[in-house]
């Protein structure tokens, strides 16, 4: 990651009364990739996002999108952001495309073409004209999409963006902000407390708790480097796990759990284990390894009593 | 950055697209004429027959207490409006500074009340011409008045600049109200409060024997009552046509000020 962050944020701090909602919040987002903002509910995920999008002010700290800050130089900082802000809310009484009509004026870059591009890039050609009230959850989120997405922004922030949709929508919405992230090198900012879809979505997350980072993290390319930790816990299918227990006696960590034979032990030591029940005549139905979920991960960091 | 006229577009487009403000301009258009054809056809009571000019200014009464309800429901829903639609989350984060935003709106607004009053002066004089005529009964205070429809029409728009006026001022309350309060129903409710019982305030504070009431905005919201050599409704402390003209525009610029003032530190939450 040697290019320059899309996004920057320096000691972000919000104080409410006398809480402080955001303590010292800092990190980078960089183009092209997707970067997940993971916490349990309340731990300051959306506070810290209006802050970056300009609809609530800091405390202390700073906030720079491709340079300027959003503090003193608001217009030349948010030109560049896209964002879906929890629900994509939109005018009702208006068709589809008099709203993005209406953030189009807003925007010098986006020309009537630029309008019919987005549209049809969010699949709404058929149903424009009609007023959103007419409009389904799924084809307001479009609608919230291409509205973002009009003036070719470099940041794209999407506030909890899987909220009411449908397992296809959601994976629909994966797809295309992986898409965008690679083909135009747009960073895009995801929070969630939705763990498992962060995983399959995100390049890096930062887990939010009580409004301090306790951690950013690569996920993708760690796999490998799961696979060859020696204290990885790996499952054995057998018919008689009983008798299995007793033909390892006890090394590796042996155990039965839900009725499966579990190990703890690296990639080798898991094909001589193989081997030793299979000699023993134990019948082996399928071996798999325990990988730790980023929820798994999750919880470890933040005790589970806080997820909200 | 873009063109500033758009977003005055856009803050129209958020009105005029609505049934409702339509509903409106055609009430404004047809209660002067249900007005004066139930008179044209009824007569007074005594029998005599009711004038042209009589009967703009009483339409010209009723058009203006619509233009003012609805522009007060415009303003309060202004700000207010796009806090309880959720809107406002997708307009504030565009390259513009809150200022401009707010200017915008309160243009459109501005807009809303110079072609409302404007409907209201044409209708009023317009339908009472045609069913009256231009006739006055013989006026010994202004004589002239029986001149025609010429002065007719300009004597009518004293009233209108008149009650525009005022209006501007109540609904920068209203729209003050909106971005302060972000509720729609209670910025309504409390500027038709201040438009309905201004007589009974105004009566109020003229019980009170001193010099600093005739600042108070209840007593300067008529103009009409230092139009024509009048001077005011404070017998022993006469005040002029300007006098009031500009403690209106101190009020006005107050309320717009405050409006700007909340809209600009407020933070978007929840």
């Amino acid at each position: 990651m040697s290019l320059a962050p899309v996004v920057r944020l320096d000691n972000v701090t919000k104080v409410i009364g006398k809480r402080t909602i955001i303590d010292r919040v800092s990190f980078d987002v960089y183009p092209g990739e997707v970067f997940g903002f993971l916490g349990p509910n309340g731990s300051g995920k959306t506070t810290t996002i209006r802050m970056m999008v300009g609809l609530m002010a800091l405390t202390s700290g700073d906030i720079q999108i491709e340079g300027h800050s959003v503090k003193t130089d608001f217009p030349k900082a948010i030109v560049h952001v896209g964002a879906i802000v929890e629900n994509p809310e939109m005018y009702k009484f208006l068709t589809g495309y008099q709203n993005l009509l209406h953030y189009a004026r807003m925007n010098p870059a986006v020309t009537k073409e630029r309008i019919q591009e987005v549209i049809e890039l969010v699949g709404l050609q058929d149903r424009i004209h009609d007023k959103v009230k007419k409009y389904s959850l799924g084809m307001r989120q479009r609608l919230g999409v291409a509205q973002a997405m009009m003036h070719r922004p470099k940041l794209l922030v999407l506030d909890e963006p899987t909220n009411g949709l449908d397992p296809a929508g959601i994976r629909e919405l994966r797809d295309y902000l992986r898409k965008i992230a690679q083909d135009e090198s747009v960073a895009v900012l995801v929070s969630s407390h939705l763990l498992s879809e962060m995983e399959l979505m995100c390049d890096r997350v930062a887990i939010l708790q009580k409004g301090q980072i306790i951690d950013v993290r690569s996920i993708r390319g760690d796999d490998a480097a799961v696979h060859t930790q020696a204290d990885n816990e790996v499952l054995f299918e057998v018919d008689h796990p009983d008798a299995a227990l007793g033909v390892l006696e006890g090394s590796y960590g042996a155990r039965i759990a839900d009725g499966l034979l579990s190990i703890k032990a690296d990639r080798s030591s898991v094909a001589a284990t193989n081997r030793r029940l299979v000699e023993a005549g134990i019948n082996v139905y399928g071996i798999r390894v325990k990988t730790k979920t980023l929820e798994d991960q999750f919880l470890e960091m933040t005790g589970s009593e806080h997820i909200g | 950055m873009a063109n500033f006229v758009k977003l005055v577009q856009n803050e129209n487009m958020k009105i005029y697209r609505r049934v409702g403000t339509w509903v409106m301009l055609g009430i404004l258009i047809l209660l002067p004429i249900l007005v004066s054809t139930l008179l044209y056809f009824a007569g007074q009571d005594d029998g005599s027959k009711v004038t042209g000019f009589e009967m703009m200014q009483v339409d010209a009464i009723f058009a203006f207490m619509l233009v003012t309800i609805f522009s007060v429901i415009i303003a309060s829903g202004s700000v207010a409006s796009e806090f309880s639609w959720g809107t406002i989350k997708l307009l504030l984060i565009r390259p513009w500074s809150r200022t401009s935003i707010l200017l915008s709106k309160f243009i459109a607004l501005v807009l809303f009340l110079l072609l409302t009053s404007i409907i209201a002066y044409l209708t009023c004089f317009f339908v009472n011409l045609a069913f009256f005529g231009a006739t006055n009964a013989v006026d010994e205070v202004i004589p002239e008045l029986n001149a025609g429809a010429g002065v007719m029409f300009r004597e009518l728009g004293e009233f209108v600049w008149t009650e525009f006026v005022a209006t501007l001022v109540i609904a920068s309350f209203s729209f003050m109200l909106s971005a302060a309060l972000r509720s729609n129903g209670l910025a309504i409710g409390l500027s038709l409060a201040i438009v309905f019982l201004s007589d009974a305030f105004a009566s109020l504070f003229l019980m009170i024997d001193q010099p600093w009431i005739k600042f108070v905005l209840f007593l300067n919201l008529d103009l009409m009552q230092f139009m024509n050599g009048h001077t005011g409704p404070i017998d022993d402390d006469p005040m002029s046509l300007g006098f009031a003209v500009g403690v209106l525009a101190a009020y006005f610029v107050i309320f717009n000020a405050i409006s700007l003032l909340v809209f600009r530190k407020r933070d978007v939450a929840a």
